[in-house]
């Protein structure tokens, strides 16, 4: 569809007015993955990796080296859901966003709607990375004592809330969204657009 | 931030070390966020290719959440994303590019990636109406000659932008519409000269379009080899399919683009009547819409649906290119009349216009039985003033020549009776 020959992409290539004559489409999909790295890296900032590291650390029951050993699994996991390629920080966010999703995991396998939030995120992902994941931090919250796992689970929590009260621009304007109809041009148009237009002043 | 002081004046205070602060702009990149907008891509034409539709529903997620935060912003940081983010305005003119057209022939699309689309639609347009907004409230404004200059200087809006929002969201929401575009041409004279400048470039469509039928001469002054019609094929007929089906989609999407902005921002028809556009809209009709109603009749295609939808096509954009002809003489000639603003030239300017396309006689039939000559000649016998009317009966008469050799009555819309 982005081939339809457009009367806008004539003026667009000949009349010299617009920024750019064409972009290029189709060739781009390099950009959607950028996209989930920043979106990975965003859900959870390295910082709050390291946070979570130290917090691990001190709350769980165990060798040093058997966590030491699965924090490094969980990001070899992650590294494998975000791709090689992904820089530390994404995989680190990454490896958090695991931490995070599956710590209420009661099975070590992935359900549907864990699944579909990590697609959300990363886009088609490795299974068998997933499940992996998904069994290493149940590993490390069953060395935790249950009110630690509590407190980390309410610590984030807090940082959700607070973002029903935002305002979005045009949430009160009346919008049509009506959809093709070949019949419309010929026919007397009906503007039914009384939009509340609140106090802008266009 | 609060304050009565326009955003391009206001400035913030910043803390560059202790005890000391500097005053930095309130509309400057270093406000900008890092978003990366993802550029729009049109639907994927094949749904049964799960992991195409897949990426795209995506793509269409990530677009859906960033406009939603963009909407959400401050008035200040809002315009500091549109205007120093690039990726913001990339995806901007990318949707306003390559979104579908309410005339495109559509895929269905999956329930949720419908109402996922539907979604992203709304947005896009509440985005490019608060673009078009210089002052939000009494507390969020900006200086309306520097508004002009921030939208023009960043290509935020251009004339193909203007084009296509109207196209995409004239059906339903014009009077909004009309008032951001109003809003923009009005802080920013330049847009009316660009606009003027497009013209040109749309007539030089036209002569493409021409050219690419083998129909370039349209003058109708080159003597043609005489040949039986029922054996000649045009070059419309020995193209191939794609560049046939191009050729009629070109001319509806021509047509359908140009009704919808005049309809939603009559003011521009002047630009466009002064530049003689509807005579050379007429020619354009003249030599090649017939021929592709001729050529649709005799080719041969895969599917009686594929025949159909061109037909339809051919349709739409006949619909549309007499809808062109008809708001600019509605708005150029006979709402001044009605008014009595220059009436006398007026009537003249349509007299002339008239005069000039009555060799356009297939033209003129169409446009008879979609807008009737009869109703206008009615408004021009009203006005208060003296009209040769053996001028417009002339005009009438060689319409209605024209209409008994070519024309087709449209089908009744109401009720009707037998016997």
């Amino acid at each position: 569809m982005s081939n339809l020959p457009r009367l806008t992409g004539a003026i667009r290539a000949f009349s010299g007015l617009s920024a750019s004559p064409e972009h290029a489409t189709g060739i781009q999909q390099s950009d959607l993955q950028q996209k989930r790295h920043l979106v990975a890296e965003k859900q959870s900032n390295s910082q709050s990796w390291n946070t979570l590291c130290t917090q691990i650390r001190k709350e769980v029951d165990a060798s040093g080296s058997d966590i030491k050993a699965a924090l490094k699994d969980l990001s070899y996991c992650a590294r494998n859901i975000v791709g090689q390629e992904a820089s530390l920080e994404t995989v680190e966010g990454a490896a958090a966003f695991l931490f995070g999703l599956f710590k209420t995991a009661t099975m070590d396998t992935v359900s549907s709607k864990e699944a579909n939030k990590l697609r959300n995120i990363f886009g088609p992902f490795p299974a068998s990375a997933a499940s992996k994941a998904c069994a290493i931090v149940r590993k490390i919250v069953s060395w935790m004592p249950e009110d630690a796992a509590l407190l980390m689970d309410n610590q984030m929590r807090e940082e959700a809330e607070g973002e029903a009260s935002v305002k979005e621009f045009g949430q009160n304007i009346k919008f049509s969204c009506l959809m093709a109809s070949a019949e419309y041009l010929s026919s007397s148009e009906s503007d039914s657009d009384e939009a509340n237009h609140r106090d802008l002043d266009l | 931030m609060s304050s009565n002081v326009p955003l391009d004046k206001l400035q913030v205070k910043v803390e560059i070390s202790k005890n000391k602060t500097e005053n930095v702009p309130a509309l400057h990149p270093r406000w900008v966020q890092k978003i990366q907008f993802l550029k729009y891509h049109a639907p994927p034409l094949d749904v049964g290719d799960r992991g195409q539709c897949e990426e795209w529903g995506d793509r269409l997620k990530f677009i859906e959440e960033d406009l939603h935060w963009a909407l959400q912003l401050p008035h200040d940081k809002f315009w500091c994303q549109i205007v120093f983010d690039e990726t913001f305005i990339t995806l901007i003119d990318s949707y306003l590019r390559y979104a579908p057209r309410t005339h495109d022939v559509l895929i269905e699309l999956p329930a949720d990636t419908k109402s996922r689309h539907d979604e992203v639609h709304r947005l896009m347009f509440m985005t490019c109406l608060r673009m078009a907004t210089h002052k939000e409230s009494k507390e969020h404004h900006i200086t309306p000659s520097v508004f002009g200059d921030i939208l023009y200087e960043n290509f935020l809006f251009d004339v193909p932008k203007l084009l296509d929002l109207c196209v995409l969201y004239g059906q339903g929401n014009s009077q909004l519409l009309h008032k951001m575009i109003e809003n923009v041409f009005t802080n920013q004279p330049k847009y009316n000269d660009d606009l003027h400048s497009t013209i040109p470039t749309i007539l030089q469509v036209f002569d493409n379009i021409r050219a690419k039928c083998g129909l370039a001469d349209g003058s109708g002054l080159t003597p043609k080899k005489l040949t039986k019609p029922s054996q000649e094929l045009s070059e419309l007929g020995t193209m191939s399919m794609a560049d046939f089906q191009d050729v009629v989609f070109y001319l509806a999407d021509t047509g359908t683009t140009l009704a919808c902005f005049l309809d939603v921002y009559p003011p521009a028809c002047g630009l466009f009547h002064k530049e003689d556009f509807v005579h050379q809209l007429a020619i354009l009709y003249e030599s090649v819409i017939p021929e592709v109603v001729s050529t649709i009749k005799k080719r041969t295609f895969d599917s009686h649906s594929h025949k159909m939808l061109l037909r339809q096509k051919t349709q739409e954009a006949k619909s549309s290119l007499l809808k062109v002809v008809h708001l600019i003489v509605n708005t150029c000639c006979i709402q001044p009349i009605l008014e009595n603003v220059g009436a006398e030239d007026r009537v003249e300017d349509l007299i002339h216009l008239f005069t000039s396309m009555l060799n356009e006689r297939r033209f003129l039939a169409d446009f008879e039985s979609h807008h009737r000559f009869e109703n206008y000649q009615d408004i021009l016998l009203q006005a208060p003033i003296e009209i040769d009317e053996m001028r417009l009966q002339y005009i009438q008469d060689a319409i209605s020549s024209a209409f008994t050799t070519h024309g087709r009555r449209r089908k009744p819309t109401g009720g009707t009776k037998r016997g």
